[in-house]
């Protein structure tokens, strides 16, 4: 047998398991090689996404994937209902104390209410009565958001914005930027993940003082609305708020923690990930 | 033949794929499962992390979904899967411009379960794909198909195109190589 011979023989028995003791610097390097790369394996996580995706997939569907072909416009397509909450939610909006049935919780200037949903009202045309005010003609639009470094961000609002020292598997971030209107400072941080395309955003919210007229609204539908406790304070858990692309549902957490409203949306994520996520921010 | 083989299933490749149905792509979960470990492996050695390729062998999944038809069925369907991973790798590193600033990677939480613990096994993984980025490109693919993707020299000749003798040399040689760039880097 010659060296080369050998040399493959070596590798041939370790990537099957048998040992044949390696004689050379050369075949030692290779069987420490496959040895490591044996090490890796697909996360749990990984592989239960993959397969999660594969399987929404059905045949007659393999060329005319859900929602978006494009990648970056499937990735972007996350954030739309996202971003479309956050900004309907700073204008000045209809009474939506009038349209709303019964539910409201304050969270400081956050009111969430059981009136229609943006999605709702603006996609559907719902019934409203001819003495409301009319409602402003807005599309959501996906919108250019800068990945602003956690110190520059901080700069610009003037205040220590918090970032999560945990994520579920395989998130990663996407966008990190300030959105100013009169007397509110927001900055919303939004991830991804790459895989599912399911996304997360995180507002972190200060109101000026001198503005005490400035809120937001937030009517979720028939959304469910479920008190919680999130770092120590009492929150608001609400989970399937209808939202753009059409079909599609956002889970949403609110507390306040001294002068700051926190805001987290997600379009999967359960209520227990969302809380561990929001008592991880420092 | 037993153990890394049978588990990886890549000396049984052609009779696995055998035992699928007649229409090899109806229960592509299965083929998924087939060959997840061999095309993330070959993933990993060409992009260094583990998140990465993590992301681009899912990517490769859902390609070979959208594309089932584009299988012919003539060849081992490893080494089409092998194709698709190919381009996915080049795709990667045309999309991924370097636009993270430092302070955001580190600051970005990492939540894979074995972060801590597999800090240095992530560190070594890093410098062996470095040291094979910097080989020849044909010595690159043979060794990540032969000792990463677990393939024999008589496949990665087919999917390279070259004699099985002229593999186990562009091999052998790579070896030598990455052996003066590593050191005793995974000893």
């Amino acid at each position: 047998m010659t060296d080369l011979e050998h040399f493959n023989s070596v590798i041939d028995a370790h990537l099957a398991g048998d040992s044949i003791p390696p004689q050379t610097p050369e075949e030692q390097l290779a069987a420490d090689i496959i040895m490591f790369a044996q090490g890796f394996e697909l996360s749990s996580e990984s592989d239960a996404a993959i397969i999660q995706q594969l399987k929404a997939v059905s045949p007659h569907q393999r060329v005319q994937l859900p929602f978006i072909a494009n990648r970056s416009l499937r990735v972007a397509s996350v954030s739309i209902g996202l971003m479309a909450l956050m900004v309907l939610g700073v204008l000045t909006v209809p009474p939506l104390r009038a349209l709303a049935q019964d539910l409201l919780r304050q969270i400081g200037r956050i009111t969430v209410s059981d009136a229609p949903s943006y999605y709702d009202v603006y996609s559907q045309q719902p019934t409203i009565s001819p003495n409301s005010t009319p409602i402003p003609d807005i599309t959501p639009q996906i919108y250019e958001n800068r990945l602003l470094s956690l110190d520059e961000v901080s700069r610009l609002a003037d205040f220590t914005v918090y970032a999560p020292s945990y994520l579920p598997a395989r998130y990663r971030i996407g966008s990190r930027d300030l959105w100013q209107s009169d007397g509110l400072k927001s900055v919303t941080t939004s991830y991804h993940n790459p895989i599912t395309y399911d996304g997360l955003s995180i507002s972190q919210s200060i109101y000026a003082v001198n503005e005490p007229d400035q809120t937001r609204q937030f009517p979720v539908g028939d959304a469910e609305m479920v008190d919680v406790m999130v770092r120590g304070v009492g929150g608001l858990w609400v989970e399937g708020v209808t939202t753009w692309p059409e079909g599609s549902t956002l889970n949403m957490l609110f507390w306040q923690e001294g002068d700051f409203t926190f805001m987290l949306q997600t379009s999967r994520l359960s209520q227990a990930e969302m809380i561990r996520i929001a008592e991880s921010l420092e | 033949m037993s153990g890394y083989a049978q588990q990886r299933g890549f000396q049984r490749m052609k009779t696995k794929d055998d035992d699928l149905p007649k229409d090899p792509l109806r229960d592509f979960t299965a083929i998924y499962e087939t060959h997840h470990s061999t095309i993330y492996r070959y993933i990993l050695a060409r992009v260094g992390t583990i998140e990465d390729a993590q992301d681009v062998t899912g990517q490769v999944f859902l390609k070979a979904y959208q594309h089932s038809e584009s299988y012919t069925g003539k060849a081992p369907m490893i080494y089409w899967l092998i194709g698709i991973a190919r381009r996915c790798v080049i795709d990667h590193y045309r999309r991924n411009k370097p636009n993270l600033l430092l302070s955001d990677a580190i600051e970005l939480p990492d939540s894979a379960p074995s972060l801590e613990d597999g800090l240095e096994q992530r560190n070594r993984l890093k410098r062996v794909s470095d040291a094979l980025g910097a080989l020849s490109e044909d010595r690159r693919e043979a060794i990540t198909l032969r000792l990463f993707a677990g393939l024999s020299n008589s496949e990665i000749a087919d999917l390279m195109g070259k004699t099985i003798e002229a593999i186990a040399m562009l091999i052998h040689r790579g070896i030598q190589d990455l052996k003066i760039r590593l050191g005793g880097e995974l000893s």
